[in-house]
């Protein structure tokens, strides 16, 4: 039987479909990959239907979308506290325990992840204009993010976090002291992102790399990495202190940047 | 099928219309111009992906929501831009100072240096709030005025320079009144040399232009100016409403804008503190809403109007009117001087006002003026001292 096979996710899908199944990207529309190789996030249109684990997710709204999942029972989703826009009264939360509590705590991350169980209905929107972003996590497959930027995984991924390695990419880096990192160990898993305006996606081949604002990294994936490098001559301060500093991603893998990046002060 | 040429509605650019976008501003060929009724046009967002010559380089813009202008640069080719705009670039692009001069530029809190980027290779811009990307390409010698923090990048042979807003108000706040530059402190100035050049600017929300007419004028949110043509001029305005008094408490604070030339707003622009209508200001001009008087005035001996006196009063204001144009409205013994004329504070309604010098007055205006001292002070003492301003419809003397 012919199937329709999504060029973002490689998920397959019955020919009727209008939308990928797996992360919602419009299965029609051809990619739109700009000369330099940046392809730009699916845009999600609205009311887009994604399967997630045994549930339905729907999309809502194209400016500041909203995840809207209904979890049949047995499924949950995790997330951070602060994106949660609503919910039924009957849905359960529970807190996920995590490892290195003090570590994150310091570093001004969550150190609690929250739990949502099914039956019911919940929904999740980041205050920021922006696109969503669906990765489907197959198992073997590690995806780093910037803090701060999930919206909700699916309960089959595992959730860490890695340290960057070396002051200067702590201080520098604009990614704060860790990158959250996904996984999917048995089963496949499916997390969702939300990127501050545009989000746009670029695969570095062995050995590329390329140099990048360090506050437009959305994510990565693990084999990519990162290395915060002042660019030479561009000190202007008294001491030198307003320099520019921006980050080297080398390759092989994927790199996700939003257009609306977080902004730093290089003082 | 022949393709005929086709003239960017936008930048005059002339093209081959065989594109989907004019390759020097990236406006779509292919669409209606959307104007609306009150005759703003809504600019053509750029397509995801066109592509706009520039020079050997190209630019190509990505995404719709906080848009990414791509440039592919020549060898030969460079980039100005704020450093805080650069989103990602290739290993072999080379970054300089270019440094700036202008004290005041450091005063203002804007960047005292760009950053110079040189081809070959490429490099990404965005501006991390949502909105659209507006090219203005520059023919040779065209100058266009942008508001501050807005620049994407320009291309290196276009120069660079900054001018005074001249627009600027003191707020409300007892001791915590500050001094509010409502479209900047400076301006930045951008002027195209022999060869054609390009300025990338980002307009949070939807960006709207607008041509004006010579001699035309409209009021806009001063907050909300995003750039102009350099032959637009502009001023403050302040607008009582209605029943609102002369406190001021109520009033609307305008830029407004004379052609000729193009205006651009932005539809997402900070708001600015509140104005403290007897504070310190810029040159304005002020009108109250229920002011029907009808004016006249003479330029180039032909007379002109109706009119309403703040639009003439404007005019002199940026010099495109002589400030003794000849003006007159009904309750005007003859033809004035514009100078001559002011609002009556007395009457509640705009009146105009005649300065005459001073000279002794009779009985009965001693009498009126004393009676209405209350009234008018402080303004009686002054306009008794230094010049004699009289209502033609109050009688009332008045600053």
């Amino acid at each position: 039987m012919e199937r329709l096979r999504c060029d973002w996710c490689e998920s397959t899908n019955p020919t009727d479909a209008n939308s990928c199944r797996s992360c919602g990207a419009p299965l029609h529309d051809a990619a739109r990959v700009s000369d330099s190789g940046w392809r730009e996030a699916p845009r999600i249109r609205d009311m887009t239907e994604i399967q997630f684990g045994q549930s339905a997710l729907r999309v809502e709204g194209e400016i500041v979308p909203v995840a809207e999942i209904a979890l049949v029972a047995g499924d949950s989703v995790f997330f951070e506290h602060h994106v949660l826009l609503w919910k039924d009264d009957a849905v359960p939360l529970s807190i996920m325990a995590l490892q290195g509590g003090m570590k994150r705590a310091f570093a001004g991350m969550p150190f609690v992840i929250s739990v949502a169980h099914g039956p019911g209905r919940i929904a999740f929107s980041r205050d920021a204009t922006g696109e969503v972003v669906v990765l489907p996590l197959h198992p073997g497959m590690e995806v780093d993010a910037r803090e701060h930027a999930f919206l909700l995984a699916s309960h089959q991924v595992e959730y860490s976090f890695v340290r960057i390695q070396g002051l200067r990419n702590i201080l520098f880096g604009g990614q704060g002291m860790f990158l959250d990192r996904f996984m999917a160990p048995r089963e496949p898993g499916v997390l969702m992102l939300h990127g501050y305006g545009n989000v746009l996606e670029r695969r570095l081949g062995p050995g590329e790399s390329i140099l990048l604002e360090p506050g437009a990294l959305l994510y990565k994936d693990a084999a990519v990495t990162m290395n915060v490098e002042a660019v030479p001559g561009l000190a202007t301060g008294l001491f030198g202190g307003v320099g520019m500093n921006l980050v080297r991603m080398t390759g092989p893998g994927r790199v996700g940047i939003q257009s609306m990046y977080v902004h730093h002060e290089t003082e | 099928m022949s393709v005929s040429a086709y003239t960017c509605a936008f930048c005059g650019t002339a093209g081959s219309g065989e594109a989907l976008s004019c390759a020097a501003c990236g406006s779509p060929v292919d669409v209606q111009r959307a104007v609306s009724m009150s005759g703003w046009e809504e600019l053509a967002a750029i397509p995801d992906l066109a592509r706009l010559q520039v020079g050997r380089s190209t630019c190509q813009i990505e995404g719709a929501l906080a848009p990414v202008a791509d440039f592919t640069l020549a060898p030969e080719d460079s980039l100005y831009f704020a450093h805080h705009v650069l989103l990602w670039m290739d290993t072999e692009v080379r970054l300089e100072i270019l440094p700036l001069t202008g004290f005041r530029r450091f005063l203002a809190g804007m960047p005292v240096a760009m950053t110079l980027a040189r081809g070959p290779g490429r490099v990404a811009f965005s501006h991390d709030e949502p909105g659209e990307l507006v090219a203005l390409p520059l023919h040779p010698g065209q100058s266009v005025d942008v508001r501050e923090h807005v620049l994407v990048a320009a291309t290196g042979d276009v120069t660079y320079d900054f001018i005074d807003t001249n627009v600027s108000f003191s707020t409300l706040g007892g001791e915590k009144s500050s001094t509010e530059y409502p479209v900047g402190y400076l301006l930045d100035r951008f002027t195209a040399g022999e060869r054609p050049g390009l300025v990338l600017a980002h307009g949070a929300g939807n960006v709207f232009t607008r041509r004006l007419g010579e001699h035309e004028s409209l009021l806009i949110h001063p907050s909300a100016l995003l750039f102009k043509d350099a032959s637009v001029a502009m001023h403050l305005h302040v607008e009582y409403p209605a029943g609102g008094g002369f406190s001021g408490m109520n009033a609307y604070l305008w830029l407004r804008v004379y052609g000729p030339g193009r205006v651009g707003v932005r539809s997402a622009y900070g708001h600015s503190r509140s104005l403290n209508p007897t504070g310190f200001h810029s040159d304005w001009t002020e009108r109250r809403v229920d002011s029907s008087t009808p004016w006249y005035f003479v330029r180039d001996g032909q007379q002109h109007g109706p009119t309403s006196l703040d639009y003439i009063q404007g005019m002199t204001l940026v010099n495109r009117l002589p400030s003794d144009t000849p003006i007159w409205a009904e309750g005007l013994p003859g033809w004035m001087p514009v100078n001559s004329i002011a609002l009556c504070k007395s009457c509640g309604v705009e009146r105009p006002m005649v300065k005459t010098k001073w000279r002794p007055v009779g009985t009965k205006e001693w009498i009126w003026t004393i009676l209405l001292l209350p009234i008018c002070f402080p303004f009686t003492i002054i306009g008794l001292l230094f010049s004699v301003r009289r209502c033609s419809v109050c009688r009332v003397i008045g600053r």
